[in-house]
């Protein structure tokens, strides 16, 4: 489990994460989400243990990432990391093989083929999607209990995006693995991630399942016979509305049954509910905090 | 195997092609800049060589393998590879510090053999025995050199910061003791201050053993008189009691600079990397202190106070990458005026 209590930290004297608190259980996939500038990444750093936290404190089953038996656990996966011009894919893996003791080369060669990497080929050379493949086939192979990675489906093609999925959740099924990705493709977190952890304003703003999460907003679309008065949703828990001619499409907080009875005593011609996806959601708490 | 020897297995077989490289360039530069040089008089023939290109291969080998050996620990997208590797980055300082010295010591042999090879054909001649302690005190002005290189390019974020640094720190120890010494008038600190350029102690004992061990070939000029060739007695081995302070000083310095390097990269902001170098040790204390140093000892013209003025600040404009004058730069400069200008008055 992962513990991460009171964390602040400074980037150039400027507070980019203010007094973080998240429990990430074991066996978890969780999207990190928030705007550009969030603090994503820098959260990521501090978690694997390049970033010093100038406060607080971030623990895997209660040791520190400063101590190297914890790191032997961790993995990081920046979103550009870096390489030398002579670098290829066999020489980065000749840097972390001896180092992770887990390493299952035979894992690492089934991605490699799938991908259709050359490993003896300079990376400089690949394509970014391709040097993506590359670096998330050694992260599987090297079978982390804790994989942090960061904009992971970044310049991924959709085959590539559904078998790095696959095969995260396989590591989470298989050795019980915890994933950590941040993304901007909440539809992408929302497919196979089961916990979510929004930043907003330099800290968690919220955290939990995803399916509760969206459980706890609803959407109707609404067509009315006449004129729409201004204020027809006075009263009601409206969390954004966009109005078109005589139809309205509204998204709500809270139980959709209790809603969908109060829309219906509008006496709506047409009434639907509609799904509500992650991507609403986030935004949708992410405009509101931002109003207020 | 522990995670020190996996890493530095890993760092030594890694940069082992960039030692060889060195290593060839060291050997073929030997192999042209010693060699045997015979010189005939009337009645005699002699053989001398000049051996100083080793001490000159040895300072340039710690000043570059510093740069090479920390170079990628200022690059922010190299930390987020390098950071979280399961070894602590006090281990990790430690194989790069000895990886540097191994380079150092074994490229350092490498030229000595090749330069002894060179010349025991002119072994009664030359008392090449006195290579083994020349290689052994150099070996040790190498390991303080390196040590200082290394702590001063640690405290630097960037590449060209750091080179920068080490160029400062090269004369700020003439500097600061000429400046010592002119305020002080003490004799044995006047005369001793060419004695803490960060590579006098290679310089001495290179000067001192290039005479040692080619006892017997004197130096020759043409005396205009005789118009023959004049000999001049051959120099025996000895360091005077300047020198002998200054060892002692770089002896700690050296140790101090071990420490403060193993402190500092252990404790290093993976997120300053690239960005400015605020180190206490660096620009803003390098800056004031050497222009101070350089002031009190040679500068008492007008002009000379413009001068400063304007090198100081074009420091700061390096140190800070802007031209942007923050409050505490305008509280600096108007003291520097408000002292130039009671210069002028009183």
């Amino acid at each position: 489990m992962i513990n991460i209590r009171d964390l602040s930290h400074c980037l150039g004297g400027t507070k980019i994460l203010d007094n973080i608190n998240l429990t990430i259980p074991d066996g978890t996939i969780m999207g990190l989400v928030g705007i550009n500038g969030a603090g994503k990444s820098t959260l990521l750093r501090l978690m694997s243990g390049v970033y010093i936290p100038d406060e607080g404190t971030v623990c895997y089953d209660g040791a520190s990432p400063a101590d190297e038996k914890t790191r032997e656990n961790i993995f990081f996966l920046p979103d550009d990391p870096y390489f030398t011009h002579q670098a290829t894919i066999k020489s980065m893996l000749d840097m972390y093989k001896p180092l992770y003791g887990r390493l299952d080369m035979d894992v690492y060669r089934r991605l490699v083929s799938e991908f259709e990497l050359d490993e003896k080929k300079p990376i400089r050379t690949f394509s970014k999607g391709m040097r993506r493949q590359a670096y998330i086939a050694i992260a599987i192979a090297i079978r982390p209990k804790y994989l942090l990675l960061d904009e992971a489906f970044d310049g991924l093609d959709p085959l590539a995006r559904q078998k790095v999925k696959e095969e995260l959740i396989r590591m989470v099924e298989d050795d019980g693995a915890t994933v950590i990705i941040s993304s901007h493709s909440l539809r992408e977190l929302e497919d196979f991630c089961d916990r979510y952890a929004v930043i907003d304003r330099m800290t968690v703003s919220s955290s939990g399942d995803i399916s509760e999460k969206v459980e706890r907003y609803c959407k109707f679309m609404l067509a009315f016979a006449d004129d729409i008065p201004e204020n027809i949703l006075d009263g009601l828990p409206v969390i954004s509305m966009t109005r078109s001619g005589k139809f309205i499409k509204g998204v709500f907080e809270g139980d959709g049954h209790d809603i969908e009875e109060r829309l219906r005593a509008l006496a709506p011609t047409v009434m639907e509910q509609m799904p509500v996806d992650f991507e609403e959601a986030f935004i949708n708490e992410v405009t509101r905090r931002k109003e207020k | 195997m522990t995670s020190f020897k996996k890493y530095f297995t890993y760092h030594f077989k890694s940069t082992l092609l960039r030692g060889a490289v060195m290593a060839v360039l060291a050997l073929a530069l030997t192999v042209t800049s010693v060699y045997p040089d015979t010189v005939r008089s009337d009645t005699e023939v002699y053989i001398r060589s000049d051996i100083s290109f080793l001490g000159i291969l040895a300072a340039i080998l710690c000043t570059v393998i510093p740069i090479l050996e920390l170079s990628g620990f200022k690059n922010r997208r190299n930390l987020d590879t390098l950071f979280f590797l399961p070894v602590t980055r006090q281990k990790m300082a430690v194989a790069h510090y000895i990886n540097g010295l191994i380079h150092i010591t074994v490229i350092s042999a490498i030229c000595f053999v090749t330069a002894a090879l060179r010349l025991i054909g002119y072994a009664e001649h030359l008392n090449l025995l006195a290579m083994f302690p020349f290689f052994g005190y150099t070996i040790f002005a190498c390991i303080v050199m390196y040590s200082v290189f290394m702590f001063v390019f640690t405290q630097a974020n960037t590449v060209a910061d750091g080179a920068v640094f080490m160029a400062i720190y090269a004369i700020a120890g003439f500097c600061i003791v000429t400046a010592i010494g002119e305020i002080t008038s003490i004799t044995f600190i006047e005369g001793s201050a060419e004695n803490y350029f960060v590579y006098s102690p290679i310089s001495v004992f290179t000067s001192e053993y290039n005479g040692y061990i080619t006892p017997t070939i004197k130096y020759f000029y043409y005396d205009p008189d005789v118009q023959n060739i004049a000999i001049v007695s051959p120099q025996s081995l000895g360091f005077n009691d300047y020198e002998a302070v200054s060892f002692v000083f770089w002896g700690i310095a050296g140790i101090a600079s071990v420490l403060g390097y193993l402190f500092t990269f252990s404790r290093q902001k993976a997120e300053k990397a690239g960005g400015i170098s605020d180190s206490p040790f660096g620009y803003k204390v390098l800056i004031p202190l050497c222009g101070l140093c350089i002031y009190i000892s040679i500068g008492t013209a007008d002009i000379m106070n413009i001068m400063y003025l304007i090198a100081m600040a074009i420091g700061y404009i390096i140190y800070r990458r802007s031209f942007k004058l923050k409050i505490p730069d305008l509280v600096v400069l108007g003291a520097f005026l408000a002292f130039i200008l009671c210069g002028f008055i009183f």
